[in-house]
Order: C-alpha cells, then structure tokens, then sequence
C-alpha cells in the first residue's frame, strides 16, 4: 500500500510539471512560403446615394507581406454610363485614394456602369442600380421596464414601424439608428451623433432554430432581407435601452433618427462579408473570408443605395 | 396405336412414379410394420432373424455392413424400423424396401457432409478471435469467424483433421472422427512476442484469401507499444498510421480517409454509431483502448452490410471479459488514470468488462488555486461496461455501455455580499459568490445484442441501441440590482440521439455460400442548438425562455444482402447490395448501392483483387471552424440539401513474399457527390441565415496508391506504409467554380511503426510519420476598405484577398517518437513501465499560420511575416506504470 502511496505521490509531482511545461509547449516562427505575388489589381469603393455627392475610393491592392495597405492608381480614368448611355469621363487625382465631385449627383433607379481606365487600358467595371427609397409608416413608440439578461431592470423605448415588401422578392435594407444630441456649452450649442445599438430580437434579423448565441452571434449592423417575408407589409419591432442614449447635465434634445437604408444586392452583401471577415479576423482556425465585390477585373464594391429617414423626440 | 406407343415412351417415368406412390399408399410400409418381439437382446444376426420371423420382411445385407455380439432393444413392441435404427445406431448404414424385402447398405460415411460450427477465443482472456480461420486441414475447405467469433463451415464425414489459426497465436489441430454435425470451440494461446509463429503450410481464410479489400485489421495488441502524447494509449492515433488515413491537423484525432471529411466515417462501437470520438478538444480519442477487443478499419470495397456514410466504417468490438478468473488493472499516466476489471459472474457462463478512465489535473490543481480568486478546472473521463451472458451454446445475450464527457468549467467575478441581502435576519460576514461557466460534452451510448444460431446454417444478431452526443455550454451569473438579488443562467445544447434496431443474419448454405442480409432502422433526433434562459430573483419572479434551436427529426432505414461465394478455386466474389432511404418533408430520399469486390489467387500467397462499391450519406457536420470541435452540428439532409453518395473503385495486390511478411498494394479512384461546404462569406456565427443556405454542394475526386508492409509476429514486427494520392474538388458556389485542391489532399504519406521486443521484459518501439503539407487557402493580397458609410469602426482600414482556396501548402509534416516498456512478473501479478520521447528529433510542424505585423523601434520599420504556430515543437516526454494482477 505504502508503495502505490508513493507512486501515486510520484505521479502528482510530475503531472504539475508537466503541465507547467505544457503552458510553454507552443512555438511560433516565421515560415518561409512562397505566396504569389499578387497586388496590382484595383479596388473599388463607392456608395451612391440618390442626390449625393458622388464620391469614390479607387486604388490599388498590395501583397499581403507588404507594410502598406495600398498604392496608388497612376493615370486613371472613370467613365461612366447612365442608362445605357456614355454620362461622364472622370480623371481620377494621382496621389490620393478617394475622390469626390459635389456636382455630381444620381437619381434612384438610375443604372450606372463604372469603367476604370488606368493608362488607357480598362482594367475593371462594375454595374449597380440605385433603389428606390422604402419608406416606414405606423411608428409606434413605448417606453416599457424590461429586465435584461443581466438581471437589470431597464427602462426601454421600443419601436415599431411598417415597411412595404410589394414585390415579395429579395430586397435588402439596413436600419440604423443615431442618437442625435443637442448640448448647450455656454452660449454655443453642440450637436453629436452617435449609432445606437438596439436589440434585434426581431425575427427579420435572424433566423430561427439555430440559436448559437452563446457561442457567438454576428451583429450585422441592423442588415435584413426580405427574402422569407411572405406578406406585403411587414412590421418590425426593435428595442433599445434608454440609458445607452446621451444623457448629460448640458442636454438639451435628444433625438433618435431612425435611417432606413434600402441597398442594391451589391451593397448588402459586401456589408455582410465585411463584418463576417471583421469577426473572424486573426483567429487562424477559421478560413479566410471571401468579401464580395461586384467589380470585374477588380476588388471592392460600386453599389447604390437610398435612404428614408425619420426623427424621433425623445427629450421627454 | 402409334399415339398410345408414344403416350407410354414419354410418361412410362411418370405412371412408374404414380404406382410406386399407390403401392405405398394402399398397402403399409414393410418398415413401418409393428412387431412383437419373445425377446429383445441378441447379436445383431439373431435379432434380425426374429425381427425376420415376426414381421413377415426378409432383411437382405452383406458381411460388410457392421454387425455386434450384443445388442439390447429398448422395447419389445415397436415398428420394424424403429428396432434397425437401435440395432444400427452407431453403424453407418441405410435401408430401403424392394418387394418385401429391406436392404442394408452399409455407408461410406466419407461421403456425407457434415456442419463444424463453433466459437474461437483467446485461452487466457476468453475473449472471442474476429477474423480467425477455421479449416479442414485435407480438404483445404475452411471459413473465418464473425464479429462474434462464431465460425460455421461444412465438410466430408471420417476422419478429419481441423486446424485453426490466428495472427499471433498459437495454431491448434485437432484430429476428429465427423459422423455428425458438430461443434467445436477452439481456445487459441497467444505467442510470445519473442516466438516465431510457424506458418508453413497453413491456410488463410482472411488476409490474402478474403475477398475483402482496402481493409485495416489494426492490432489492438500493438497498441502499448506506440508511443503517445502523455503515454495516452490513442486508437485513433494508431489508426492514423496506416496508409490512406490522415490527420487533420498536428496532434489531433482526426479521421480523414482517402480524400473524405471527417463526418464520413461510421464510427461504430459495439455497432452503434459514436458521433464524436474526441477528448480534450480532438487530441485524445474517446476509446479506452484497455476496453478493446479489435478494430477493423474499412477505407474501401464496403460490404453491403455497411452503409450511411461515404469513406470509412471503423468497426470497433469492446472486450467482453474472463470467464475464468478476474482480471484487474491499474495504470497511471500523466494525462488520466484507468481502472480495469473484467472476469466471470457468479458462473462461467456470465462475464462482464469495466473500464474507467478520468483525467485528474483539475483534482491537482484545485488545492493549488487561491480560493475566491478566478479558477478553472478540466476534466473528462470514460467508461466502458460490457456483460456478455450465454444462455446455451445457441443463445447468447450481450449489454454494452459507453459513457464519455468533457467538462471545463471555470469560477470567476467573485463579488463579497452582504447575506442580509439574501436574508434579512441574517447578522454575520459577507457571503462570497461568484459567475460562473460550465461547458462540457459526451456521449453515451447503450446498446443490448442478441445472437442466435437456429441451426447450423443460420446464425442471427439482433440490436437495440442507443446513441446520444451532446454538446453544452452555460453560464450563471448573480447580480445585485435596485435591491433585487437576480441570478441568470444562460445555456446552450446541442447534439444528435439515436434509437436504432437491426437484425442481422449469417447464413452458410454451403461452403462456398456465405449469405448475410438484414434491416436496420435509425430513428434521429437533431438538435442544432437550443438555448434556454433562465432568470431568478428574490421576488419569486421567474422567467424561463426557450430560443431557436428546434428539434429536426428523422429516419434512416436500411436493408442489405451480399453473399460471399466461391466461383473456383482461384476466384472468389463477395456481391451484394445495400439499400438505403430517408424521408425528409417533400422528399423520399431512396438509394441502392450495388458493391462488389472479386479476388484472384494467383498463387498461394499472391493474389489480385479488385472492388466496387456506391455509398450515400445522410447526417453531416456542419463545421464550427476548420478543424474538429465538439461544438460542430450533426444535421440531415433536407429537401433543399440533397444527400451525399460516393463511387469507389479498387485494385489491389496482396502478397506474403516471406513468413510473416505481407505485402499490399492498393490502387483506389473514388468520386464524391453532393459534399458541402460553406460559401467563402458564410460563417457558422451568421445566424441571419438559415443553416442550409450557407452551405453549397460540390464534388470530389480522389485517387491514390497506397503501399503497406507488414509483420505482425516475432520479435521484429511494425509496418511501413506509404500513399501517393490526390483529391480535387469542384463546387459550382466555390473558387468562382474552378477545380481546388480538397481540404485534406496531401501528396505524400510515409508512415512506420517498428517494435523489437529484446526479451519478455523489455520491449522499444518507435513510430515514424512524414505527411505533405496540407492545403490552406491564405490571403495573398490586400487593399484599402474604408469605413463603410452605414457601419463605422469596422476593420483596420484594409481588406484581404485570396486568390484560390487552397492554393497554398503548410510545410510537411515529419516527426519521430520512441518508447520502451520495462515489464516485470511479480508474485502479485504484473508491472509496466512505460517511457518515451515524443518528437525525438524536435521537429516544429505546423499547426496553424498567421500573419503578423512586427514593429522594429530601433530603424522604426514595420514589416509583416507569415508565421507558424507549432504545438510540442521539442522533445516531450512521457511516463506511464500500469499494473496487472
């Protein structure tokens, strides 16, 4: 007996050991292989917007070992169609990576064909259409006491407003809502403005039978479809906690602006791949993310979308 | 008169028959005449004589039929056949009737066939011989046992030498007189390692003889003396040895033949399906190997009585114990300790096996941790029970059960409160609390077998069974809110359970026949994930909240036939079928898989073989991340997702070029329907769609050539294997649709395993693994991204970019470990000390790569490297004591 009582002891010595030694049994170095070398190709980003300013990212991709994250496209020309129709040339400023003209403006449903012309040789293109504006109606506001999943008890404005789904087809949105505040500093009065972020329990932001929540959820920002709403309206409920709004002593408003983006396909699902890749970034043990772009020849994203906009008092 | 004449030609046969057939109906049997004997004890010749003047019947019979100077008859009243069946009992003889006469004939009985059926076992432990060949040494007419050791072949009556053999063992001959059907059970010695087995002029039933191809029988004895990670015993690990298995990554248990995923392997254990077979996040297997009996792997030309998933079936028997002694068994490593003990129940016709393994790295470190400080603890342990119970030598009744789980959990956030918040009487110190989070998983599985032989052609298997993996995590928390004491515990399950009944059935017709057939029903019940919430607080308020995750259930029927058949001396076919259904809501999903597998012999030790065979799948994994966790969820098909099937076909060479020596070579092209994967900007976290739509479906092609040399006796014995294979994929949602390289394709594989045993005591061993580096798809570019007008703070200001999935390779992967086991006899019984190096030669392989961004304050460059992270990247030892007695 006194001999299993030693090994035993034996045992328990070493296991400490070992798992010490455990702690340490992982070594990371740099390893040599050979990756294409790749960069060169154009990127893309703009957001058109109806009656905005046209503005637009153009550059280049660099290799992935390289300490940049970009270079510049030299000589680079934008054509662009509307409707089928030659509208504009553009010379894109060497130097710099985004670009704006104030007079430039697109209407919804206008369909807009970027070509991207470096050196005289059309390097990329990309098409989108810009979406007509979807309004909200029927807004239904409350304030309720709900008790969180922490346990708290906390005072909420809850939302509820209609949307038109007409086509029953797959149209893409995102709702964002911003707390707008008004502050009063001496005689100067400060606006700010921040996203807020509010409970999407909804159905329309998730789909159920897959509760994986406490492994890890993705928050897309508010990003929906239509996809699986079979009626012609439908309404959407959303809560947020009224602390997480501004409050200060110097507040005078605060407002909630309830923004209801309606984006091309495009638009929608380079968001999504942007947060899903944005999630997963630097954690190996995940394949990488393909993150959508609708640019032929070239990365990145060239996409309409429309807004419909709404405020909300909540001063009170 | 032409017309009669022709009339009678043609029907003389029939009207013969017609009147023999009157004859005996209207007039009674000279045999069944019932006589009354003056006297009922005599020489065979008097008592014929006054059977003779009795009866009326004249006997007819020569000097050579068997005759005796006493015979007694039970009775003096009895038919004339009842007292020849007396007289004659232990002559061989028959007797027909001809005008009122009986004729004896004596009987060559080297002319009748006569069944042998019976069990094999090892003398020592009692536990049942899979695969062990059973032969009429003359006749070179022989069989091979089930996975229940049970053996059934048919032979000519006389005298009759039968052996029976098996690797590793002791050969046995027996010399028999077979004048009836008859049982024999052969108790096989195992051979010293040290011993040379004799296999000149032995027949082999399986290995070279079997029709069977692209088959692993893994040696479960060998199992002590591959060198492991802690001196954990690892089956999985062994297994990952043998040629066309890969790992999946460095130190795991994955399981990924020719080409296919790691949900494509029928894991079964005591024939129920295990769906997780990893510990400790996939670097250990969930198989006590001290619970094993043996193992079969299956990488090619299925028989028909498998079926449900596409690349391997890994048939793993656990053992069933000592039906004469108690065997009892301690050993203690640096990961677990294991319990075994096995051995009769009050009777030897009762035995039972129990195995128990637990970690206990939490039971150490609890006392070292600080109290109401942060404090984590894992475990996991398994336990093996098996009770076997023989009813007769025809009906036997086995129970079986595995329990297995991993738990971390850990106690953090301790907070002081005061207890009179909890109770308002109370006076005294402050109460400590804290979170806490808990996640574990497991399986447990059940299941009741039944054999019975109804004659000695038809041996039966029933099977009740019951499956059940499970995945959890929860997370209570306590919280003091506006004079409200709250406790919240959230949770989350996952898993799959299955009920499942199967008969299956073993018929030998004849020699060259051996048929089997049989059914099986599973009934499935997935759960993808259920979260419960749960709130309690000092008011008595309670809510309780269920969320997402229902229940999908589903059934699998299947139904086989094959029949294993001698065509010639040189050839033999094992053909079948196996046929397969799932219903899902507007779908009937139906499939019949034809398999096939043909062997030449060519020579005695050489043959050629070659297989056939389609499977379909349908339950798959849909991965949490690229590699194994237990997290992953088991899921059917649906109407959208179509069930998966693969064609396979093989060629192979099988030769014992010396004693002992075997030499396989294997060809194989295998093609894989419907395997899914998600698109390249889906995630399992991306709970805005449904599951299925962020999968899509393609197909894979694999082919290879795989090389083993083996010996699996003497005092040298090990394997060497090599594979050369290549798998490409083609999904129409992936790669913009063109051909990648499938996630575990690797070109080269050498793999080797060499034990010397220097004596009884003292045995060394190493094994030795190269692999070419697997495919990993890697950014290759990058690019500017700005923040994004409707979603701000969202990146580091730069996206990347791959060119192709899996364009890229990880450095091969080459390690070598050693151990020695140091046994000793002792009055008690027996000790082992086992010791090695794992990665003797410090080899840094690649777990995973990543990109870093380094900073060099002193030039105030940056530059970025690919790095890799390596797990055990020095020589790591490991100890081991283990006691028998």
């Amino acid at each position: 007996m006194q001999i299993i009582f030693k090994i035993v002891n034996f045992f328990v010595k070493i296991q400490i050991i070992v798992f010490f030694v455990c702690s340490f049994i992982s070594c990371e170095k740099p390893v040599d292989i050979d990756l294409k070398d790749e960069g060169g190709t154009v990127s893309v980003l703009s957001f058109i917007q109806p009656d905005s300013a046209f503005k637009i990212s153009c550059s280049k991709s660099v290799s992935i070992l390289s300490s940049n994250n970009y270079q510049f496209v030299n000589n680079c020309k934008l054509i662009i169609y509307k409707n089928n129709r030659l509208y504009i040339n553009l010379r894109f400023p060497d130097d710099t990576i985004m670009a704006m003209w104030n007079d430039l403006r697109f209407q919804t449903n206008d369909t807009l064909v970027l070509q991207i012309v470096e050196n005289n040789i059309t390097v990329a293109t990309a098409i989108t259409i810009i979406p007509d504006v979807i309004p909200f109606f029927n807004i239904d506001t409350t304030t309720v006491f709900r008790t969180d999943d922490l346990g708290n008890k906390t005072e909420n404005i809850e939302l509820a407003f209609d949307i038109n789904n007409p086509d029953y087809g797959s149209e893409f949105f995102q709702l964002v809502i911003e707390n707008v505040v008004t502050e009063i500093n001496g005689e100067d009065t400060i606006f700010s403005s921040e996203i807020v972020d509010y409970s999407k329990s909804d159905l329309i932001f998730y789909k159920s039978g897959q509760g994986v929540s406490s492994l890890g959820e993705i928050d897309f920002k508010g990003l929906f479809s239509t996809n699986d709403i079979l009626s012609n309206v439908y309404r959407i409920k959303i809560s947020l906690p009224k602390k997480s709004l501004a409050v200060s002593e110097n507040v005078n408003t605060t407002f909630l602006i309830v923004k209801l983006y309606h984006l091309s396909d495009d638009c929608f699902f380079y968001i999504r791949s942007r947060i899903i890749a944005n999630y997963y970034d630097g954690v190996p043990i995940f394949d990488p993310i393909k993150i959508h772009s609708n640019v032929v020849g070239g990365l990145g994203v060239f996409c309409g979308s429309s807004c419909f906009t709404d405020t909300l008092n909540i001063s009170n | 008169m032409f017309l009669i004449k022709q009339f009678f030609n043609k029907y003389s046969f029939l009207l013969f028959v017609f009147f023999i057939i009157n004859g005996n109906i209207f007039s009674q049997s000279a045999l069944d005449r019932v006589v009354q004997l003056d006297f009922t004890t005599g020489s065979t010749n008097k008592l014929l004589k006054h059977i003779e003047d009795k009866s009326g019947v004249i006997f007819s019979y020569t000097n050579k039929v068997c005759t005796y100077k006493k015979v007694v008859l039970s009775k003096s009243k009895a038919s004339v056949k009842e007292y020849l069946d007396q007289i004659f009992v232990n002559c061989f003889v028959q007797y027909y009737e001809l005008n009122n006469k009986i004729v004896i004939l004596p009987i060559d009985i080297r002319d009748l066939d006569y069944n042998i059926k019976g069990f094999v076992k090892d003398s020592i432990t009692g536990e049942v011989l899979i695969g062990a060949n059973i032969y009429d040494i003359n006749a070179s007419i022989g069989s091979v046992t089930n996975d229940y050791g049970f053996y059934s072949f048919t032979t000519s009556g006389g005298e009759v030498f039968v052996g029976c053999s098996y690797i590793g063992y002791n050969s046995i001959r027996k010399a028999i007189k077979l004048t009836r059907d008859t049982i024999i059970s052969f108790n096989l010695a195992p051979l010293p390692a040290l011993k040379e087995i004799p296999i000149v002029g032995q027949n082999s039933y399986s290995g070279i003889r079997s029709s069977q191809t692209s088959i692993v029988d893994v040696p479960v004895n060998q199992l002590q003396n591959v060198p492991s990670f802690f001196g954990e015993m690892d089956l999985i690990k062994m297994i990952q040895l043998f040629p066309g298995v890969k790992t999946g990554t460095e130190g795991f248990s994955g399981l990924y033949v020719r080409g296919g995923g790691h949900d494509q392997n029928l894991i079964l254990l005591d024939e129920v399906p295990v769906y997780n077979m990893e510990h400790l996040f996939g670097f250990f297997s969930v198989f006590n190997p001290d619970a094993i009996n043996s193992v079969k792997l299956i990488k090619g030309g299925f028989p028909a009585k498998y079926g449900g998933r596409l690349s391997s079936v890994l048939d793993i028997i656990m053992l069933e114990g000592n039906k004469d002694k108690l065997n009892k068994m301690v050993s203690l490593g640096l990961l677990s300790s294991k319990l075994s003990i096995d051995g009769p129940l009050k009777n030897d016709k009762t035995t039972y096996s129990l195995s128990f393994r637990r970690t206990f790295y939490d039971l150490i470190v609890e006392p070292l941790q600080e109290k109401n400080s942060d404090n984590n603890r894992y475990y996991f342990f398994d336990l093996n029970a098996k009770v076997n119970h023989r009813f007769s030598n025809k009906s036997r009744l086995f129970i079986s059960a595995y329990w297995g789980h991993d738990n971390l959990n850990s106690d953090y956030n301790f907070k002081s409160i005061s207890k009179t918040i909890i109770n308002q009487d109370y006076l005294g110190d402050d109460l400590r609390l804290s979170d806490k989070i808990n996640a574990g998983w497991g399986n447990i599985i059940v299941s009741t077998r039944w054999n019975y032989v109804y004659n000695t052609k038809l041996f039966s298997n029933t099977t009740l069974s019951f499956t059940n993996f499970n995945f959890f995590t929860s997370q209570d928390r306590d919280y003091y809110v506006d004079d409200t004491w709250n406790t919240i515990t959230q949770s989350y399950n996952s898993g799959i359970k299955d009920l499942m009944a199967k008969i299956d059935f073993d018929y030998f017709p004849k020699n060259s026949h051996h048929i089997k057939f049989g059914v099986n029903y599973i009934y499935h019940q997935f759960f993808p994930g259920i979260e419960i919430v749960q709130s309690d607080n000092i008011s008595g308020e309670k809510n309780d909240t269920t969320i997402g995750g229902e229940m999908i259930d589903g059934a699998e029927i299947h139904g086989y036939i094959q029949d294993d058949f001698v065509l010639s001396s040189l050839l033999k076919v094992n053909a079948g079928v196996h046929f397969s259904s799932y219903r899902t809501g507007l779908n009937n999903y139906f499939s019949a898989e034809p398999r096939l597998s043909v062997r030449f012999l060519v020579t005695q030790r050489f043959a050629l073989k070659s297989s056939l065979s389609f499977m379909s799948q349908y339950v798959h994994l849909l991965r949490t991340a690229n590699i194994s966790l237990p997290s992953d969820l088991w899921l059917p098909v649906t109407d959208k997702i179509k069930p998966m099937s693969a064609r396979q076909v093989s060629f192979e060479g099988n030769y014992e070029f010396l004693p002992g020596f075997n030499l396989s070579a294997e060809l194989y092209y295998k093609k894989s329907y419907n395997e899914l994967d998600y698109f390249e900007s889906q995630s399992f976290f991306d709970l805005s769609t449904s599951w299925s739509d962020k999968l899509t479906s393609g197909n894979t092609e694999s082919y290879g050539l795989e090389m083993l040399v083996q010996r699996n006796i003497g005092s040298w014995s090990g394997w060497l294997g090599y594979t050369y294979s290549k798998s490409i994929s083609v999904f129409p949602g992936l790669n913009d649709g063109n051909p990648f390289w499938a996630n575990n394709d690797r070109r080269h594989d050498i793999s080797m395993f060499l034990s010397h045993s220097f004596s009884q005591n003292i045995d060394a061993n190493m094994t030795w693994s190269f692999s070419s580096g697997k495919p990993i798809t890697l950014a290759d570019e990058k690019y500017f991204a700005p923040e994004l007008p409707t979603v701000p703070s969202i990146g580091s200001g730069f996206s990347e970019n791959f060119s192709e999935k899996n364009r890229y390779r990880m450095p091969n992967y080459h390690r070598l470990d050693v151990g020695v086991n140091f046994k000793k006899n002792k009055y008690w019984g027996k000790r082992v000390w086992s010791i090695g190096v794992m990665n003797l030669y410090g080899r840094q392989n690649p777990f995973f790569l990543y990109f870093s961004d380094n900073f060099n304050e002193n030039t105030g460059e940056s530059n970025r490297t690919l790095n890799q992270f390596s797990l055990f990247p020095f020589p790591f030892p490991y100890i081991r004591y283990t006691i028998q007695f």
